[in-house]
């Protein structure tokens, strides 16, 4: 099993070799479309589910780009290392941040994403009327999509976020089940 | 005998800070003295309440007396502020004086026992700072032009938040409000 400091290793070189961009530029575009998304529907609930999906086609596509310049060639041996991976090397890569794996439950199915910083919300200061909101909850979605992909189901959810005034951003994921691979329906044997 | 040596109080200190909207609509105004800060942009039923956060410098008619000194600068900003038409038949050399659009208007003018000092953005958000005018002070103040520079990226950096729209008063509670106020009282705390 590839020890952590080589994710670390790994998610650094994935970095340095990505295209940048600006940062306060990619702020303002995740910032407008989130402006936009709250104008359009008017109940946050509903933003939050939007920005979910949105992560959701995100990761779909975001693990192929993943798995062929993130440098991790070995497959993750169980879910501690999947965590690892995910926090150590495609936070990095893409986002350019460290987080830390914590909170693991005693069945080993339950694990937090501690980030410390997020640059989606470099100038972000939410107004009361939109507490319920979960600026950031593309990220939630983007993690359910890239692992349901590589055959992990999980569900993810915010439980800690800087933006309602907590410290850190703390994503919980949890794991539902390995997806089998399963034939089509039209592949069905009929005979 | 006895008592302490007279002290010159030629560093004039800032009374009022005004920000003015594109459309000169006022976006944002505090009362400076001593130390303490008032909120000045309400006058109505909500003066006075803690919800503008902020000492009791002045009662309602004070803030109203720095509205009518903040309106009366902006006709003088105005007339700084336009563009040199470029004259018939001259060709303008890049980067010539004449074509030079500073931002720092500097002195704008006395207006009962306040200075006026103005800068006003590229965007033409106007920065309206009232000092308190000192016998045998003059009227040019450099380290003014830091602390209009310093308000400008204070206020961009508060702009780049989705939430804040561009035609509404700005939050005097929160980070924008708290920066701006201790740059204030540091700069009238200088000796």
């Amino acid at each position: 099993m590839a020890s952590s400091k080589s994710h670390a290793r790994s998610g650094e070189q994935a970095w340095a070799k990505m295209p940048r961009v600006n940062g306060e530029f990619f702020a303002l575009t995740y910032g407008a479309m989130v402006m936009q998304l709250v104008k359009d529907h008017e109940d946050v609930e509903e933003v939050n589910t939007q920005l979910e999906k949105m992560g959701y086609n995100i990761g779909v596509r975001l693990i192929d780009e993943f798995l062929a310049k993130g440098g991790v060639n070995t497959q993750c041996q169980d879910h501690r290392e999947t965590a690892d991976v995910i926090a150590k090397v495609a936070f990095k890569m893409f986002l350019g941040i460290s987080a830390d794996v914590t909170s693991w439950n005693s069945a080993g199915s339950q694990f937090s994403l501690l980030l410390y910083e997020n640059p989606l919300t470099e100038f972000v200061e939410l107004p009361p009327q939109y507490s319920g909101l979960i600026y950031s909850n593309v990220l939630c979605g983007a993690i359910r999509g890239g692992l349901e992909m590589v055959g992990i189901k999980v569900e993810c959810r915010f439980v800690r976020d800087t933006l309602r005034g907590d410290e850190v951003n703390e994503i919980q994921v949890q794991i539902v089940e390995r997806i089998e691979e399963t034939m089509g329906e039209g592949y069905a044997d009929n005979s | 005998v006895g008592g302490s040596p007279p002290t010159f109080d030629t560093m004039p200190s800032i009374a009022c800070v005004s920000i003015i909207g594109k459309e000169n609509q006022p976006l944002w105004m505090r009362m400076y003295k001593d130390g303490l800060s008032q909120e000045a942009l309400d006058v109505g039923p909500r003066f006075g309440s803690a919800e503008g956060g902020g000492a009791q410098i002045g009662d309602e008619d004070e803030v109203l007396r720095f509205h009518f000194l903040m309106h009366s600068a902006l006709d003088i900003v105005e007339e700084r502020h336009r563009e040199p038409l470029p004259k018939p038949g001259r060709a303008v050399a890049a980067g010539s004086k004449s074509q030079q659009v500073t931002m720092y208007l500097g002195y704008l003018c006395p207006i009962e026992e306040f200075h006026l000092y103005g800068y006003v953005s590229n965007t033409h958000i106007k920065f309206i700072v009232a000092l308190e005018e000192r016998e045998g002070g003059n009227t040019a103040q450099p380290e003014l032009q830091n602390l209009c520079k310093q308000m400008h990226h204070l206020y961009v950096n508060q702009v780049m938040n989705p939430f804040v729209s561009f035609d509404q008063p700005l939050k005097s509670t929160g980070p924008f409000g708290m920066e701006l106020d201790r740059l204030v009282h540091a700069f009238n705390a200088r000796s």
